[in-house]
């Protein structure tokens, strides 16, 4: 895990005494809301319906024991004794005082943590594959280049009032576990025919108002100039993206205005003007940041390891389905990536209660050579687990309720906070996903993989465009209603669902569900997926089950 | 929208001249040091109970959300703003579900500290 330097550490602690005067003279008069309200921000300090909201930046999903210790300390002392993990790998906490922030940032920098660039029109949290460094499918770990990438974009001058926030992710498997697609900048680590390892460069995808899908812009770059590229796009971005309407002011939205053609012409032509000197990647530097995350010291399987973890497995066939759904293949023999759902049926997903954070603080000690992972799907990742230890792990996660066996299922939902905490929500979100994931989890086995995101207003968060089945909350009068698409994926074949029909009632959202979920069982072929059992049979069917009369 | 995890409001202070089912406004906002919502409950008091907010008809709403903005720095509450509330079995309940989740907090149970 990358460690601050001398220079990290002083700049974070100068802010947190920059804030700490920002939020006495507030206090004191001295500052209205209107000159308060950017700085707050630049500080991840939100104001929404019951409290402040501070949302603390997670760099590219990675914790350590330590700090999930510091944010469970946070969630007792400061907030109500839990904390929401969000589809940007970040944690908020929802009852926060304005008064106790300067004290939240001071206990967050003794850990290198902090909530810079976590709201405002800036380059924010740069997320990743939640299991990087470990996957069996990984061309190289996509965490060096989100560490360079965050360093370079912290406090960039000319980045720091772009027209709108600024989203980048990496990733550097075959699979898409980080949803890269739908960023303004998406990164995926390729390999080209001469054998060297580069960077696919897409842009312009999104959520939010108007979806859409990232375009190539550069099929191969060298690593060397990553930086040099990513400041051509954000300077054509600065410099023509749109300032004059909130809702047209996304980087998509210029990529859209101008096609991909013009924009790689403009990007290119900014690339091409700049020289291979401050912003050039040599292999050392690269090397350098890269040290920080070299695989840790792997202890090797000892014989007769895995055939006893067969017996436990054919012995209970709990722990079978646990590992089934929420381990994962990893690159080192004997070793798992173990994902703890923060998904219990009939619960708020991403929740976890600071007794949680501290046991998993404490199981990744014990069990995960201390490191943690936060997936953008609001669930926690424990990275390096050995396999004989599978059962053990288990059943101490199960003592604490963080064993539900369904990653990746249709009671793994993704939601937003909605109107339960959000001021901008339309409707509530958290109360959906409770009740679909209370009814669906018995069904989990057979129904197989399935998406389900909720999101309380067009702003996306819950990511509902690219769910296999997603739900959008909106108010129509006054009531909440729920507008369904089908047919959305996150992954490496993205794709944006289509509206069904008219919104339903909050009341009918199950049902509705019940009826998509019937016809992909019933119309699905063997080893076929929600998305494309439904690319193959089209909507008509969904549409009729879902507004059948009754 | 009943409220499903929180008691109903409690009965309404004195607050005279409204008959039941009329719409009235009251001022709200969130309190600066902590966030939290609270309601002006007239004479510069600003109070967490909504059943304490002084309520008014639309005419005189401007008025009151003048006398609630008024005062030197620092104002107590974050951008104050009118809703509307309609006194109903002698309470006073928010007409939109976001000043209801507002009033009475999140529908959801929150994870066990």
């Amino acid at each position: 895990m990358y460690r601050y330097d001398a220079f990290d550490r002083r700049f974070v602690e100068e802010r947190v005494a920059q804030y700490r005067d920002q939020v006495r003279r507030r206090l004191a008069g001295q500052l209205s809301e209107d000159e308060f309200r950017p700085l707050r921000l630049m500080n991840g300090l939100y104001l929404q319906l019951h409290a402040y909201m501070l949302r603390i930046a997670v760099p590219y999903g990675a914790l350590s024991p330590e700090k999930l210790r510091l944010l469970a300390k946070i969630a007792r002392r400061y907030d109500r004794g839990y904390g929401h993990f969000t589809t940007r790998q970040n944690i908020q906490f929802n009852w926060i005082k304005l008064e106790e922030t300067p004290d939240i940032l001071a206990e967050l920098a003794s850990v290198e943590m902090h909530a810079i660039q976590t709201s405002g029109n800036c380059i924010r949290n740069v997320t990743a594959d939640p299991f990087a460094g470990v996957a069996d499918d990984e061309i190289e770990d996509p965490r060096p280049y989100c560490e360079i990438i965050r360093q370079w974009s912290t406090l960039h001058p000319e980045f720091s009032f772009l027209p709108r926030k600024f989203k980048i992710a990496v990733s550097g498997a075959a699979a898409d576990r980080a949803a890269v697609r739908v960023h303004d900048i998406g990164l995926y680590l390729r390999r080209n025919e001469a054998g060297e390892v580069g960077f696919e460069v897409l842009v312009g995808g999104g959520l939010g108002r108007t979806p859409m899908i990232g375009k190539t812009l550069r099929g191969f770059l060298p690593k060397r100039r990553l930086l040099a590229y990513l400041e051509a796009i954000l300077r054509v971005y600065n410099e023509f993206g749109r300032r004059d309407n909130l809702y047209k002011s996304r980087i998509k939205i210029l990529v859209h205005a101008l096609g991909v053609e013009k924009m790689r012409e403009a990007v290119e032509a900014e690339f091409a003007a700049m020289d291979d000197g401050p912003l050039a990647l040599p292999a050392e530097t690269i090397a350098a940041i890269a040290a920080h995350f070299a695989p840790p010291d792997y202890a090797v399987p000892e014989p007769g390891e895995e055939a006893a973890l067969g017996r436990a497995l054919a012995a209970e066939p709990a722990l079978a389905r646990w590992v089934k759904h929420n381990v994962a293949a990893h690159r080192a023999p004997g070793h798992a990536i173990v994902t703890v759902s923060l998904k219990p049926p009939g619960r708020p997903p991403g929740d976890a209660s600071a007794a949680q954070m501290e046991l998993l603080a404490d199981l990744a000690e014990r069990y995960s050579l201390g490191e943690i992972r936060v997936s953008y799907e609001q669930n926690l990742v424990l990275p390096h687990v050995r396999r004989r230890d599978l059962p053990e792990l288990w059943r101490r996660l199960g003592e604490a309720g963080l064993a539900t066996a369904n990653i990746g299922l249709a009671s793994d939902i993704i939601a937003c906070p909605g109107l339960d905490y959000c001021s901008l929500a339309s409707a509530r979100s958290i109360p959906i996903a409770e009740r679909l994931s209370e009814h669906l989890a018995s069904r989990d086995q057979e129904i197989g993989e399935l998406h389900i995101k909720i999101s309380g207003c067009v702003n996306a968060c819950g990511h509902h465009h690219v769910g296999h089945i997603g739900i959008l909350g909106v108010d129509k009068n006054g009531e909440e209603f729920y507008q369904i698409t089908i047919g959305g994926s996150a992954d490496e074949n993205a794709a944006l669902g289509a509206i069904v029909g008219p919104a339903v009632p909050s009341a009918e959202v199950t049902h509705a569900v019940d009826a998509l979920i019937e016809v992909y069982l019933d119309l699905r072929r063997k080893g076929e997926r929600f998305p494309e059992t439904y690319r193959r049979v089209g909507a008509q069917p969904f549409k009729e089950a879902l507004y059948a009369p009754a | 929208m009943p409220h499903p995890h929180k008691p109903s409001a409690p009965p309404l202070a004195a607050n005279a001249g409204a008959s039941p089912d009329a719409t009235r406004r009251v001022i709200t906002g969130n309190r600066l040091r902590d966030g939290v919502p609270v309601y002006f409950a007239g004479v510069g008091r600003w109070s967490r109970a909504l059943t304490e907010a002084r309520h008014v008809a639309e005419a005189e709403a401007e008025a009151l959300l003048a006398e609630a903005q008024a005062g030197a720095p620092p104002h107590p509450v974050v951008a104050p703003y009118l809703i509307e509330v309609v006194v109903r079995g002698g309470r006073l309940r928010p007409l939109s579900l976001r000043e209801e989740i507002r009033a009475f907090g999140p529908t959801v149970r929150a994870a066990e500290p």
